[in-house]
This record gives C-alpha cells, structure tokens and sequence, in this order.
C-alpha cells in the first residue's frame, strides 16, 4: 500500500502538486541517490535535505528510480573520474591526505574512486537535470497532461471501472 | 513559498533516532559480519565468530567462538580462540580508523577439526600469486646437485657423453664467428679509412721537391709550397689518428674476445661436472654432497620464509605513500578505495599490546602452556612510527619440547626495511626426510630446531639448524651392491646429525649454503673405501671430455690470435709508413722556410698563406 501511496503521490505531484520548480529541486536531490553508490554519508545528508527543504519528496523518489540505471551504466566514467583524481594527481594528495586523517569525513568513503567520481558527477549534474526536469514538468502539464485528457482511451478508462483505480493516484 | 519544511523536521529527527537505536541494537551482529568478512577476505577460507559484543561506555569488545579456517585445509581450524577481549579506543572510529590499545586471549588452540567445510570460491590474488611465481622461478635456478652412486656399480661408459651435450664446444664455436666477423668488421674499417693513397702522394711530393730552391720555384712559389706540405702533414696526422682510433678498438675487442676464452675453463670445468652427473660418478666432496641430500629440503624452507618476508611488506608496508585496495563488494562497481596515511595522524588499524595466553593439546610434542605477547602491530608502522614487536615462550611443559622460544621485530618505520626473526626449538620432533639419489630415510627425532633471518634493505642473511643426536635410519629403496652397502654402513653407524642451511644475498634471489655432519660421515666412508673406483672412473671422464673439446678450442684460440695479428700487424705498418713520410714533410717545410727571407719568414709564422703563395691574415 505504501508503494501505491507513493506512486499516487507521484502522479498528483507531476499533475498539480507543488511548483515545476520543486518538483525539478526534487527530481536534481534524488538523483543523487541512483547517480551514487546509495549506502553513503552524502545520501544521508542529501536524504535530510529532502526532508527539510521544501521540494518533492515522490519527485525525489522518481529521481532515484529514473538515475538508478543511468548510474550503473555511468560506473565506468565515475570509476575514471575518481581515479583520475584520486591516484593521478599527485598535487591533490595532501588535500586527500588531510581529509583522510579528519573525522568523520573518511566515513563517506570519499576514497574510493566510483563514490568521488559518481558525486562530482552528480553535483556537475545537478543544475542541468534541475532546468531539465522543471522543462519537463511544465512541458508535460502544458501540452502533454490536456491531451491525454481528451484522448478516447482516457475517457473511456475514466468512464470504466479502472478508473477507479488511476483516481487512487489523485491528489488528494 | 517557504524554503524550509519545518514540519518534517520532526520526522526526521524521529527518523534518524530511530535508526541510531536500531545501529546500537544492531552493531554487534554489524561488527561480527563485518570481522567475517574482513577475515575471511585476508585469510582466503571462512573466519567465523559466535558473537560479538560491543560495550561502547567502556569501549571494550568481546568476540568469543572465533574460528579461522586453515585456507589448504578447510575441514580444520588455523585457530580457534575460545574468548578475546579487546579495548578500543572509540574516537579515532569517527575517523574509520581502529585502534585498539590491548587484547586479551583466552583459550586459544591450533589445528581443531571443523563440523563443515570453510573453503570459499577464492578470488585469484595476482599480487600472491606473481610473488610466488617469482618464488618459485628462483628456486628453479638454485643449482642443487645430483647425488647417485649409480655410477660406481658399473662401467663408466664414456661414450654416453656426446658432443652437442657439451658447452664448451658451443662456447668454442660462438668465439670463433665473433672473432671472425669483429677480424672483417676491423679489416672493412682500414680499408675505408685506407692510408696507402695519403701515404703515396705526399711520398711523391716529398720527392717532388728534392733539391727545390728560390730560383726553382720563385718567391711566391715556396710559401705556396710550404702550405701545400702543411695542408699534407694535416692529412697525415688525421689518418693516423684514424688508425689509432681503429687500433683502440681492435685492442678493446680483442681483450673481449681473450675474455671469452678465458671463460672456455669454466665451460669446460661445467662439462666435467655434467658428464659426472651423466654418469652418475658422484663427488667425494663434503661440500657437494650436503647440497645434494638436503638442499631440496631446505630451499622448500627458504622458499615459505621468502614468501612471508614478502607478505610481510605487503600488509606492513613502509612509507606514507597512498595505497590501493579492491572497493568494497556491492552490486554497483566497486572500484578503487585508496588510503592516505598522514605522518601527524593514527594509522588505519593498530593493536597496541596484544597478551594471548594459549593452552596447546597435552597430547602433542608441543603441547603446554604458552604466552605470547605483540606490541605495535599496524597497518602502517611509518605513522604508528615503532616497530612491531612478537615474542613468544613456553611458560609449562606438558610433554614434548624442553623449550620454546620465538621473538621477532619487524621494523617498517623507514623505506629500508629491517626485520629479524629467531625460532628456538629444543627437544622438538624434527622432519623426516628421504634422501634424493640414496633412498634411504633419515628420521631425526626430537632435537634443536633454530632458525634465524635477518632482513635489512633488500638483503637478507639466515640460518636454519636441525640437529639431533637420536637419529633412526630406514634403508627404503636404497638398493643392494658394494658401494650401497658402504654407504649404509656409513649411514646407519651415525646418531648424532646436523643439517645447517645459511642464506645470504638479495631478498629476490639469495644463495643458500647447505652442511651437514652426515656428508662429511658420507664423504669420509667413501673416501676411504672408493677413492681409487672413483678417481679412475674421473680420469676416463676428464680425457674423454678433454677429447672433444680440445679442438674447438684451439680453434677458438687461433681465431682469436687470427683476428689480432692480421689487423694489428697492418695497422703498425701503416702508421710507420706515415710518422716516415710525416717526417719527411716536417723536413721539407724547414728547408723551404730557410730559402726565404727574414721578413718573410715572420709572416708565414703567424699568418695562414693563401693558396696564391700571399699571406692573408692573422692565425
């Protein structure tokens, strides 16, 4: 029931819910969740920023399940990325070295290559899959959302006993 | 629109609370899997834990029931510690770093029988794997003797030795082509450096002025002449350096080519051993024979105590360079974790002291009681900045070994390594070993097994010692004859034996010196009783071998003489033939300057003549 509740509320948020801009803002935080290794510190933090500002929370969960595959596809490149920085850049060691020997920073495990290079990756990401998806929300409630209301599948659906079941993902 | 969502703030809380409880409730099943894992991982075979329990107000942590499996046999225990107590320190934990400032262990037993099985699918360890090739590669090239009396049964048929299983013949051939092919090269070079033609025109220009005076040539004439005999005592004195250079080269190659008929003798010497080995006539030799009864033995030995020197550099590596493990095992790419240790920081995992106290089966030679203490081992000595200390004793006797002692220092601090290690014995059951070539099986029964290696730097020194004065012999498949009944009598008259292994060399590739009082029992025996079987049997080999590389040799030598005499003699000749003619020139430009006047003269002393006979400037 939790999952339909979610994806209920994901609906209603692409629907109606919420500004095009924190949907966007909640769609950019959860991709950090899919775009990096999830059992991190920096998903902790980035999951309480979720909490506390007001962006969506189901966007958040959609930019998870939508960069989640994107991710595995991209270790390679973070892998790279990570490695480039970590072991190929002898000026960066003892910035890397003082991290290293702080507290609590080692536990994010910034020194591994895919988690550096996944997070770089995901903060350079970050404002383009921000003004994508606010693109994408407004897009889809304006032209997209009208038409498939008018579509005959759709009215048909609305007039037959599943529509019962899509209104369990109305906003309430 | 509110930027802050205040509301959930207290969700949040409430969530991560919840968690926080859940990690505490949690963390002792959290450590356990995670000292499995890690264990498991280095030792190569299942680590197994009971339970776990962590006790954050005092920061101790109790693991009991710990299992760890032997990796090359996994139905038994390496090491079973019934209790270990462990105080950790829990602030550096915020930096994932551990430190633990004592361990304690109880009830410690080697070798217990497992109920199932604590192999695991290893993944291939290249950095092991390639350490041990190499290993291995080195113990291939350890020349360890053959030792058969096979030979002295029989007739020494010399025609077994054939000639292209000879070096020194092959040795002989190589010389002979080198010498031929440097003797062209060095007659080409003369021959493009040719100084006949120099020679023979400033001869004929020399001749040409015989007699020549003022009148004769005139007064612009004799300047010209005198720079035309300079410019040829030039080209004199350029082809001379020209063959000194060449006779330089002759001189270095042909010390070269001395050189490698020099080493004709030990070729020849190798020959004289091999056709031994082929025919199986041993050396009388102490120092022969010891390598060959118990250096396999030993480099079995040497090899294990070269590997773990190794291991020890790979898991206490010196320095503060970044090292690189594997990432940890998820279902995304595990990539690369690096670890950064910082000179003014704790290293990423250090056991302060650790006390066991362990009670070995009363059954076994070695059983009793033992303490063993470890200071300072850690993942990174050059940040712990001491060395790591072990060193163990037998505190009760129960049966088996008067003594036991073992102390170690590993010193990692600085780049160059230094680790000492010594292992005494006393009163211990020491190998079996069948001797290779012979058959016969010495069992050495309880004696002083020490041990000593010492690591500074990429070189190390050792000995081992097996010595025992209950020695049981077991003829095994030694066979019947003369010369085996002697050995046997020699062999099983003796009680008292000891095998000494040194090593002394590079870490990647020491020599090993193997002595044993057995040899010299050996050598003695048959000295006396085959010297003279022996020795007629080494002069039929020594001529037969002498007989086939005779020839190539003088080949090779007259090659070589070949190649010096024909060049050099030329090249002497040559340059007679030019500090002559040189000469005649020098000789030549004294007489045409006195022909000249005074002021004349002082020009063409400090000024270059034109080819007009003018003077045209200063030198």
């Amino acid at each position: 029931m939790l999952l339909l509740k979610i994806i209920q509320k994901l609906i209603a948020t692409l629907n109606s819910d919420g500004t095009p801009g924190q949907v966007a803002a909640g769609i950019a935080l959860g991709s950090a969740f899919g775009l990096t290794p999830f059992a991190s510190l920096h998903n902790l933090v980035i999951f309480g920023a979720v909490f506390l500002f007001n962006v969506s929370f189901p966007a958040a969960m959609l930019g998870w399940v939508i960069f989640a595959p994107v991710g595995f596809l991209l270790d390679p490149l973070f892998d790279t990325i990570g490695r480039m920085l970590l072991v190929d850049s002898p000026n960066l060691v003892p910035m890397w070295t003082a991290l290293y020997n702080m507290p609590v920073v080692p536990l994010s495990n910034y020194n591994n290559t895919v988690v550096l290079g996944s997070f770089l990756g995901w903060v350079v990401l970050f404002v383009p899959i921000f003004f994508f998806a606010r693109w994408g929300v407004g897009a889809y409630r304006q032209h997209v959302l009208p038409r498939l209301e008018k579509m005959k599948f759709i009215r048909a659906m609305k007039a037959s006993k599943l529509y019962n079941v899509y209104q369990w993902f109305q906003a309430e | 629109m509110r930027i802050f969502r205040w509301k959930a703030a207290i969700p949040l809380g409430l969530f991560l609370t919840l968690a926080g409880v859940g990690w505490i409730f949690f963390v002792d099943t959290a450590v356990e899997r995670a000292i499995e894992a890690i264990g498991t991982a280095i030792v190569g075979a299942k680590v197994e834990l009971e339970e776990v329990d962590v006790q954050f107000r005092n920061g101790s942590v109790v693991l009991r029931g710990l299992q760890v499996t032997d990796p090359d046999a996994p139905m038994t225990n390496l090491v079973e510690v019934a209790e270990m107590v462990a105080q950790v320190r829990m602030l550096p934990l915020l930096e994932k770093k551990i430190y633990i400032d004592t361990v304690a262990m109880r009830g410690v037993k080697f070798g217990t029988e497992r109920a199932s099985s604590g192999a695991i699918e290893k993944p291939p360890d290249p950095e092991a794997g390639a350490m041990r090739q190499r290993i291995d590669a080195w113990a291939e090239r350890v020349p360890i003797p053959e030792f058969s009396l096979a030979g002295l049964s029989g007739t020494v048929d010399v025609a077994a030795i054939r000639p292209e299983s000879l070096q020194t013949p092959r040795v002989a051939q190589g010389i002979v082509g080198a010498a031929d092919s440097a003797r062209q090269a060095w007659a080409s070079q003369l021959e493009a450096i040719n100084p006949r033609p120099v020679i023979d025109s400033a001869q004929a220009f020399v001749n040409s002025l015989e007699g020549a005076s003022l009148r004769s040539l005139g007064l612009r004439g004799v300047p010209r002449a005198i720079s035309t005999l300079r410019s040829t005592i030039t080209g004199i004195t350029q082809t001379r350096d020209a063959l000194t250079q060449l006779e330089s080269s002759v001189t270095g190659g042909v010390a070269d080519l001395r050189q490698r008929v020099s080493s004709l003798a030990e070729a020849r010497a190798a020959d004289l051993a091999s056709a031994r080995n082929l025919l199986k006539i041993p050396s009388l030799s102490a120092p022969d024979i010891a390598p060959a009864l118990f250096g396999q033995a030993a480099l079995g030995r040497v090899q294990r105590l070269l590997y773990w020197a190794k291991m020890a550099d790979r898991y206490l590596p010196p320095g503060l360079d970044p090292r690189r493990r594997q990432g940890p095992d998820r279902i995304r790419l595990s990539g690369t974790t690096i670890e950064f240790p910082g000179r003014r920081s704790l290293p990423g995992f250090t056991i302060g002291v650790a006390e066991i106290d362990l009670q070995l089966d009363t059954t076994a030679s070695t059983g009793g009681s033992y303490r063993a203490e470890i200071t300072d081992l850690t993942s990174s000595p050059s940040v712990l900045g001491r060395p790591m200390r072990i060193s163990a004793a037998r505190t009760e006797a129960s049966s088996g070994p008067e003594a036991i002692e073992f102390a170690a220092v590993l010193d990692h601090v600085t780049a160059s390594v230094r680790d000492s290690v010594g292992l005494s014995l006393t009163g211990v059951a020491l190998p079996s070993i069948t001797l290779p070539g012979l058959g016969v099986r010495i069992d050495f029964g309880r004696g002083v097994n020490e041990l000593t290696f010492v690591r500074t730097g990429d070189s190390v020194t050792g000995r081992l010692l097996w010595s025992s004065s209950q020695v049981s012999w077991d003829r095994g498949s030694l066979g019947g004859g003369r010369v085996n009944e002697i050995v046997w009598r020699a062999l099983s008259s003796v009680r008292s034996v000891d095998v000494e292994v040194r090593i002394s060399g590079s870490i990647d590739g020491p020599s090993i010196a193997v002595r044993s009082s057995v040899a010299r029992d050996i050598s003695r025996s048959l000295q006396r009783e085959l010297r003279n079987e022996v020795a007629a049997a080494e002069r039929r080999i020594r001529a037969e071998v002498e007989r086939l590389v005779e020839q190539p040799i003088a080949d090779a030598r007259a090659q070589v003489s070949l190649a010096e005499t024909s060049v050099q003699g030329l090249i002497a000749q040559h340059r007679q033939r030019l500090d002559d003619v040189r000469a005649q020139l020098e000789t030549r430009v004294g007489e045409l300057r006195r022909l000249l006047p005074f002021s004349y003269q002082y020009q063409l002393s400090t000024s270059v003549v034109s080819p007009s006979g003018q003077p045209s400037g200063n030198r």
